[in-house]
Order: C-alpha cells, then sequence, then structure tokens
C-alpha cells in the first residue's frame, strides 16, 4: 500500500486586497514561482509553535487572514480536542482562505456536527472553497448525505465536478450509477478521467458502452486512464479491450504502469462482494434501461460534434441553402411567367416549373452513365443535407435538455470572476449570450447565403430560359400570354426567334417579345377575326389576314401599315404563307376555293389557283426551296402545285378515310425543311406524312385518334426536321419523332381547343395558340 | 525533459504538500510566458498560473499514486495552464495580446534567484522577447503549436496530447507558423530599414 499525504490542506489563493498588494510589492520584483507560492501559501513559516490554545483561540481573530489560517491549520492538529464550533464558524469568514482551511480541518477531524455547515459551503462563490468542502465531506465518510455531493457533480466548475466524483466513487451503494455515467461524458476531460478513474479503482463496473467511448475518447488523458484501467484490472476491462479498435497513440499504449496499482488506496478497502454486486447490478439492468444508456451514452459521445464531422455538417447544411435558394430562384420565376397573374398559377405550371430540371435532363448532351452517376450524387447529397439537419437538430435537443438538467440542478448562480473577485454574471448566462450572439450569426449568415443562392438561381435560371441560351425542357413553360380576348387562332415567330405574333378572333394581332415576356405591341388595322399571321422571311414585315378578306401586310417593328391586299373580294382568308425568298404571299380563301399569289412588294397580284374547285381552302405552305406550295382545305385533299405557274405537280387524293369521295378537311399542312416532306393534320385524328415529290404516304401518326375530339388542327415541323409537332380539338401538343411517328410527349398546357402551332426558328420552343384565349410558348426539349 | 523530472512525479506521489513547492519552482515561469503569450497581460498570466497550480494540485491530491507516477509532468501542466487560459479568455472575451506590453518588458526581473532558474535568463534575451511578440501575433492554432514545441519544448507527440489534435496536423501548424513568422519578422525588418 503506497502512503499519501491524504492530510494537507489545498493551496489556498490570495485575496482580492492582499493579491494587489502582492502584485504591486511582489510580483515585478520576485520571480513568478516565489509569487505563486506565496499567494497558495505553500512553504509557510510556522508562526504560532510556541503558543497555547487559548492564544491560538485568540489569534483566529486576528485581523491578517495569514494568522487565521495558521491558527486554522495549528488547530486541525489537536483532534478531539479542537474547538469545532470555532472552526464551523471560521467557515462564514470573510476570508476564503481562511474559510477553505476551516473546511479542511473539519473535514480531518471527521466530526459529523460539521456535517451541516459544510453542505451549506457548497454555496461558496469560489471555487476553490467548494472544492475544498466536497473534499471534507468525503473525508466524513458514510455520514455524509449523498445528494449535496450529487449536486457538486453539477458544478459549473469541473475542479469541483472532479473532486465530486472521487468522493462520491467512494460511497458505494449509495449513490446510483447515472451521476456517474454522466460524468464519464462531462465537456472537461479532468472529469471524465476522473470518473474513469475514480469508479475503476473503487471497485465499480463500468458498462461496456461507456468504456469503449472513454478509450476512444478525444483527450489523450482519458484514453490513458482507461487504459491504466484495463491494465491494472485485466478480468474486468479485458473483454472490451479485444473487441473494439482503440484508437490511442503508440506511446500510450506502451506505458506500463507500476504493480502496485492494484493496491490503489481504498480499492483493498470496499466490503467484500462490493464489486460483484455492482456487476450483477450493471447485468440486471433492465434491457430497455440499459439500451437507453447505451443511447445516451452515443448521444453524450456525438455531441458536440467536433472535427470533420461538424465541418461536413455546416457544409451539408450550406447545401441546404442552395436547394432552398434554387426553389426560391424557380419561384421566383414564375412571376415573370404569369406575368403577376396569380389566376395563371396552376398546379399543373408550378410542378412543370419545379421539375424543369428534371425534364431537362434528356436534353443534357452526356452519356447515360455520366447522367447516372450525376443523379446518384445529386441523390447522395440530398440525403447528406437531410442528415445534417437531423444531426444539427438533435444537437440542438441535447443541448437545450442539457442546459435544462442543469438548470434544475445547479442550484442558484454562482457568478464569480475568479481573477477579478467580483461578482459577475454567470457563466451560464454568458455562455448563453454568446451562444445567442453564435446563433444570430448563423441565421444571419444561412439568410445571406439562401437569399444570394435564390438571387443567383433565378439569375440562372431565367437566364437559361432566354430564347438562344441552352435549350430548356421539354414542356417547361416559359410564358403564358393571356392578353387576347378572343380565341387564338395563329402564331408565327420571327425569324430571329426573339418575338412572337398572335392572331385573334379579338381583331387583334399581338406581337410580344419572348426575351423578356413583355408585350411589344398591338396591331389593331383589322376590322374582324383574324385568322392567320405570317412573318416575312427577313422578319420585317408580318402579313395577317381574317374574315375580313383583307390581308394586311405591316411593319413587325412599329405595326404601320405597309400595304393591304384585297383580292379575295371579301371571303374569308384563311390562310397566308410568304415566299422564301420574301417578294411574293400566298393566301388561300377559306369561304371560297381561291388560292392566290401575289406581290409582297406593292400587292400585285400574279395569278390565282382554282385546284380546289366548291370548297374552303383552309391552309397553305410555300415550300422552303421556294418551288412548290401545298395547299389543303374541306375537300380533305392535299395539292401541291407549282410556285410560279400555278400547274398541280400532283394531288394526293388517298389517304384519308373516304379516299376519292369526300375526305375529312385537312386543316393544316407543313413542309419539311428540306422540302421533301409534307405533312398534313386533318379531322380525320391522323397527320399524314408524305413524300412530297410523288405523294406517297411515308407514315400516319395516330396519338390524336383515339380521343373523341382528336381532329388535328395544326402540324409545325421542326427546323432541323427531326420531330413534329401536332395540335388538335383535343387540347394537347403532341410531339413526335417525324422520321418514326414514334410519340415523344404531351403537351397538356391548354385548356380548349389547340388551334396553332409553330417551332421557333432554332428549335428549342414552342408556341402554341387556343381557344382559351392564350398562347403559351414551352420548351420543345 | 529537465534534470529531476524523473524524481519528481514520485515525490509527489508520496507527498504531494511537502513536493508541490518544487513543481511550482520549476514550471511556473514557463508556465507563465505560456499564458502571457495567450493573454498578453502580466497579471492575468499571473493570475492563470496560479489557478492552474490550484487545479493541478486539486487533481493531483485525487490522482491515483500510479497515475501520478506515470505522469508527464510538463506536458500535463501545460494542458491544465491550457484549459485554463481559454477559460480565462472565453470568460473575459480579453483575448487581445499587447506587443508593446510583451516589448516593454513586463516579464519578470531577474532577481538574486535568477541563477537558479536558467529560463528566466533565456526569457530576459531581446531576440527570444521579440520572437515571442511575433508569436503571439499569429493565429491561436499556429501560436500554440509554436509555443508549445519550441517555447515549452514539448515533442509533438506531447503537444499532440496537450492540443488534442494528430500529430501531423501540429506538425502542419509548426511548419506554417514558422513560415508566418519568418515573413513577418522579413517584413519588421524591412520596415526597419
Amino acid at each position: 500500500m503506497e502512503s499519501r499525504d491524504n492530510h494537507h490542506h489545498p493551496p489556498i489563493q490570495a485575496s482580492q486586497e492582499t493579491g494587489s498588494a502582492e502584485r504591486e510589492g511582489n510580483t515585478l520584483a520576485a520571480p513568478i514561482s516565489a509569487v505563486i507560492l506565496k499567494r497558495m501559501r505553500l512553504g509557510r513559516p510556522s508562526l504560532l509553535s510556541e503558543m497555547d490554545e487559548i492564544q491560538l483561540l485568540t489569534e483566529l481573530e486576528n485581523t491578517e487572514w495569514q494568522v487565521r489560517v495558521a491558527v486554522i491549520q495549528k488547530l486541525e492538529g489537536y483532534g478531539e480536542r479542537a474547538p469545532i464550533d470555532r472552526l464551523m464558524s471560521s467557515l462564514k469568514d470573510e476570508h476564503e482562505a481562511v474559510r477553505a482551511a476551516a473546511a479542511h480541518a473539519l473535514g480531518v477531524l471527521e466530526n459529523p456536527k460539521a456535517i451541516t455547515p459544510l453542505v451549506e459551503a457548497l454555496q461558496d462563490p469560489i471555487w476553490l472553497l467548494r472544492a475544498a468542502v466536497v473534499q471534507a465531506l468525503g473525508m466524513l465518510g458514510e455520514q455524509v448525505p449523498v445528494e449535496p455531493l450529487m449536486l457538486a457533480l453539477q458544478d459549473e466548475d469541473e475542479s469541483v465536478r472532479v473532486v465530486a466524483v472521487r468522493v462520491l466513487a467512494t460511497m458505494g451503494e449509495r449513490v446510483p450509477i447515472e451521476p456517474f455515467l454522466a460524468a464519464l461524458q462531462d465537456s472537461a476531460w479532468q472529469v471524465r478521467e476522473m470518473a474513469l478513474l475514480a469508479l475503476g479503482t473503487h471497485g465499480w463496473d463500468i458498462p461496456k458502452t461507456a468504456f469503449t467511448l472513454a478509450l476512444q475518447d478525444e483527450d489523450e488523458s482519458v484514453r490513458r486512464a482507461a487504459l491504466f484501467l484495463q491494465e491494472s484490472y485485466p478480468e474486468r476491462f479485458a473483454e472490451t479491450a479485444s473487441n473494439l479498435p482503440v484508437n490511442v497513440p503508440e506511446e500510450s499504449t506502451q506505458t506500463t504502469f507500476d504493480a502496485q496499482i492494484q493496491t490503489f488506496p481504498n480499492a483493498a478497502s470496499q466490503p467484500e462482494g462490493r464489486q460483484e454486486r455492482r456487476g450483477n447490478d450493471l447485468l440486471h439492468l433492465d434491457q430497455e434501461q440499459d439500451l437507453e444508456h447505451v443511447a445516451q451514452l452515443r448521444n453524450l459521445q456525438r455531441y458536440p460534434r467536433q472535427g470533420t464531422l461538424r465541418v461536413l455538417r455546416w457544409v451539408l447544411l450550406a447545401c441546404w441553402s442552395i436547394f432552398i435558394g434554387y426553389l426560391l430562384g424557380i419561384i421566383w420565376n414564375l412571376v415573370p411567367l404569369t406575368h403577376a397573374d396569380p389566376a395563371q398559377l396552376t398546379t399543373r405550371v408550378v410542378i412543370q416549373t419545379l421539375s424543369a430540371p428534371l425534364t431537362a435532363l434528356p436534353g443534357i448532351n452526356a452519356p447515360v452513365w455520366v447522367r447516372g452517376v450525376c443523379m446518384l450524387l445529386a441523390l447522395l447529397l440530398f440525403m447528406g443535407c437531410f442528415w445534417a439537419t437531423r444531426d444539427a437538430w438533435y444537437e440542438h435537443n441535447w443541448t437545450r435538455r442539457r442546459e435544462a438538467s442543469r438548470e434544475e440542478t445547479g442550484g442558484e448562480s454562482r457568478g464569480y470572476d475568479h481573477f477579478t473577485r467580483a461578482p459577475v454574471d454567470s457563466p451560464r448566462q454568458v455562455s448563453n449570450a454568446r451562444l445567442h450572439s453564435r446563433r444570430a450569426v448563423l441565421v444571419g449568415l444561412t439568410a445571406v447565403l439562401i437569399a444570394g443562392n435564390g438571387i443567383a438561381w433565378s439569375l440562372l435560371l431565367n437566364g437559361k430560359r432566354k430564347p438562344g441560351s441552352s435549350r430548356p425542357g421539354l414542356g417547361m413553360v416559359l410564358y403564358i400570354f393571356r392578353r387576347h380576348t378572343g380565341n387564338v387562332r395563329s402564331v408565327a415567330w420571327s425569324p430571329d426567334g426573339t418575338r412572337t405574333a398572335s392572331g385573334s378572333d379579338d381583331r387583334t394581332v399581338q406581337v410580344w417579345d419572348v426575351v423578356n415576356g413583355s408585350l411589344s405591341f398591338t396591331y389593331s388595322g383589322h376590322t374582324s377575326a383574324v385568322r392567320t399571321v405570317a412573318w416575312s422571311p427577313d422578319g420585317s414585315r408580318i402579313a395577317s389576314a381574317g374574315k375580313d378578306g383583307i390581308v394586311h401586310v405591316w411593319e413587325a417593328s412599329t405595326g404601320q401599315p405597309v400595304l393591304t391586299y384585297r383580292g379575295h373580294a371579301g371571303d374569308l382568308v384563311a390562310a397566308v404563307a410568304w415566299s422564301p425568298d420574301g417578294k411574293r404571299i400566298v393566301s388561300a380563301s377559306g369561304g371560297g376555293s381561291q388560292v392566290q399569289v401575289w406581290d409582297a412588294i406593292n400587292g400585285s397580284h400574279y395569278f390565282t389557283y382554282t385546284g380546289h374547285p366548291a370548297h374552303g381552302v383552309l391552309t397553305v405552305a410555300w415550300s422552303p426551296d421556294g418551288s412548290r406550295i401545298a395547299s389543303a382545305g374541306d375537300d380533305g385533299n392535299v395539292r401541291i402545285w407549282d410556285a410560279s405557274t400555278g400547274r398541280d405537280v400532283f394531288v394526293n387524293l388517298f389517304g384519308y378515310p373516304n379516299g376519292f369521295q369526300r375526305s375529312d378537311p385537312v386543316n393544316m399542312v407543313a413542309w419539311s425543311p428540306d422540302s421533301t416532306r409534307i405533312a398534313s393534320g386533318s379531322d380525320g385524328k391522323t397527320v399524314q406524312v408524305w413524300d412530297a415529290s410523288n405523294g406517297k404516304q411515308v407514315y400516319t401518326y395516330r396519338g390524336h385518334f383515339n380521343t373523341p375530339l382528336g381532329f388535328v388542327t395544326t402540324v409545325s415541323w421542326s427546323p432541323d426536321g427531326t420531330r413534329i409537332a401536332s395540335g388538335s380539338y383535343d387540347r394537347t401538343v403532341q410531339v413526335w419523332d417525324a422520321v418514326s411517328g414514334q410519340h415523344a410527349y404531351i403537351y397538356r398546357g391548354h385548356t380548349a381547343t389547340v388551334t396553332t402551332v409553330a417551332w421557333s426558328p432554332e428549335g428549342a420552343y414552342i408556341a402554341s395558340g387556343s381557344d382559351d384565349r392564350t398562347v403559351q410558348v414551352w420548351g420543345a426539349g | 525533459m529537465e534534470q529531476g523530472d524523473d524524481e519528481l512525479p514520485d515525490l509527489l506521489a508520496t507527498n504531494l504538500r511537502g513536493s508541490f513547492e518544487l513543481l511550482v519552482l520549476r514550471y511556473a515561469s514557463q508556465l507563465h510566458v505560456f499564458a502571457l503569450r495567450w493573454i498578453g497581460n502580466p497579471t492575468d498570466a499571473e493570475d492563470i498560473v496560479q489557478v492552474a497550480f490550484e487545479r493541478a494540485f486539486i487533481t493531483l491530491d485525487n490522482y491515483p499514486v500510479p497515475i501520478i507516477r506515470a505522469l508527464k509532468l510538463r506536458p500535463w501542466l501545460y494542458k491544465v495552464t491550457l484549459n485554463v487560459s481559454r477559460n480565462y479568455v472565453s470568460r473575459s472575451k480579453l483575448h487581445t495580446v499587447s506587443l508593446e506590453s510583451l516589448e516593454d518588458g513586463d516579464l519578470p526581473e531577474q532577481d538574486e534567484d535568477w541563477h537558479s532558474q536558467p529560463e528566466l535568463v533565456v526569457e530576459s534575451s531581446e531576440r527570444r522577447r521579440e520572437l515571442e511578440a511575433l508569436v503571439a501575433t499569429l493565429a491561436p492554432s499556429y501560436r500554440d503549436a509554436i509555443s508549445l514545441c519550441y517555447f515549452g519544448d514539448l515533442s509533438y507527440q506531447e503537444t499532440a496530447n496537450v492540443l488534442n489534435k494528430s500529430i501531423g496536423t501540429i506538425k502542419f501548424y509548426v511548419h506554417r507558423g514558422i513560415e508566418l513568422l519568418r515573413k513577418r519578422q522579413e517584413s519588421q525588418m524591412n520596415e526597419v530599414r
């Protein structure tokens, strides 16, 4: 057994006033070690060796605190003869050094009368005093109540907690295990280390989880303590050591402890069977309770997060701001989309907009596996963000619970600055203030991050949606124009793709700026419904016509009329088309049977095509090579004729259900960009694709066929010739492969018959008009 | 390791009260300089060292004997002092370092005992003081690593244990800190010229 000096005083600090005097008088002149020794009352001379007991008691009233301390230390040696009452009254001395000396003396004397005043002294504002009192109570043994010491285990000062855990460990079965488990996870490494040592050396069995956590503690001293226990008590801790990885520096594992550790004080003096009982207690813990303990310990080990995980969590939380910013950016983009008209914020539009990036994926020119990996990474990132949020929330709860627990058990505030010896806000308040400050900063930073990301995403997405930028997702709505008060009948893109013109039954043609979604101007020269609009190939003029039978040609930039063509004698003009060179215009009479070709500059008539006798001509299209014109109408026939002479090249009389008889009316014909094929949509609910050289049918698209109102009203060929968009009475626009006729996408944005579809010149967007009085511009993928 | 370090833990283990004075005599100055580098105020540094020794005393008083015997006193005391310094800074929010106070020589003056405490001789050298003043301007991580490795004469492993960092991190801190010191010293010299 190692002999220990268990009966010495704890070092005593200097008083406020004396400390100052010492600073002034000694600090600058004496080495620091001498100053410290003097202030700690170490190495002091014996002042009172010659005094008798009566003189000593008189000296307890001495004005010098050093003398009073010396007297108490002298009285401590008197044993049972020591004046306990005088020592107890010294516990209320004005100087902390005297109070500490009295506490120690009372502990050494082991008089039960001192317990109550010592317990009261636990409320002392000086941490050193509280530590001395706990130490003294520990010397009083079994008579001391456990509760005050357990409260000391919650003390704000780590040294007090260190002493408390050591003292409590000696009190055996009177103390439950829970406070020790909490001490094993104390924020101060000294407490964790002492809890481990005290429990291990006083015969307590430490739960495996707690011991494992200690072996992996972030602090080297705690890990060393755990190793010490393993080497000292291999029968109790060896299993844990062999089963679990231990993160201990190599140096630690080389440490060997003296064999005398087996005889550490109090270890041998424990009542027989104590270790076994404790062990059994732990073994017989209710399983649920045990699991709860383990969970609690894991949480305590996990929080507060340190190191890499903490950084990772903040990074992932920052990623949230990107996601949220993205959502904000998209929502912000809904504003121009709807022109600040909340009625347009339909669920469909919102969902489509939110899922725009996903719909854009098919347009990304990357191998499938790259896209797959990107999606996987994005998914992982998203899950990581959830983890970070959950983790931050758990830590927040953990902190709150811990603070609440401290509030319940910590008693009154002991705000006292050890260094200035002046009352201050309690550390917890200071800590809270700092916490609030930090929280404010974090909230501010997060708000800035989210706002910044929102703006960035908004700009990015907005930029991406502009014509000319990268291709938007198929079906991603760019704008919905709702200024028409009548059914929209025709839409045409400007050749540069920046504007659209839409004609409507409301007798107007509206020119829209697609770049910013604003209405450029409205052409109101028509006296009745406008049925058709065509932009000149050079983009400078627009030809429009309608029920008034007059074709208006006007400036596309200002709306100023250039000329009017009245050759149709008041019959409804259902279709107009410019020649590719922009010099001629062909216009079809929907009310009559004439198709007229005339000069686009001066309006002079060239010739009239009369291949559709007695039937209205609903559609006319100039071939891109300028040599031919296709026309069709109520008779169900598609006629291809020479654009210069008007002579038929061939007449397509087959393909529609009624064959040579009265066929379903053909509402629209469209040339492929290379002039080799023609697509025609009819009331037969199909779109026929013909070979333009010989009139042979290539295939029939039946995407609209199975709907009751599948009459095809409009067809548009994509500029690259690979796809065709067709609109129908069934309110949909269907996009399909022009080569194979395979269906690709159905746009369901309209609430009434789709009357017109136009592909933008660069092929990125489709503009569709409808009887729902809207023009919708959306991504073509 | 200083002479007598081997015996001191044994002495502390058997007679804490009697030998604690030796501990104070041996390490107070080093710890004071270390704390001064943290706080920048000699009086506060003095308080910190006192509290560190008080806490060390209490802890040693409750340690098992074998633990005290196996204790590496110097790194352990630095660790305790570092804890106290950190608590002090977080409490008082006075984490400011006055270069003037360092340069003006507020460190303890030599007295008749200085022969027995050679570290004071080192502390008093002008060059070392300038260097310390520069170290005090470094970021806390670099400052602590350099203070412990160079001025505290701890090994990388010991420094890593005190600061709860990996040894690689400590090496990085020291390396980077020295680089920064060199740059600052050069810039100071250029200013003087």
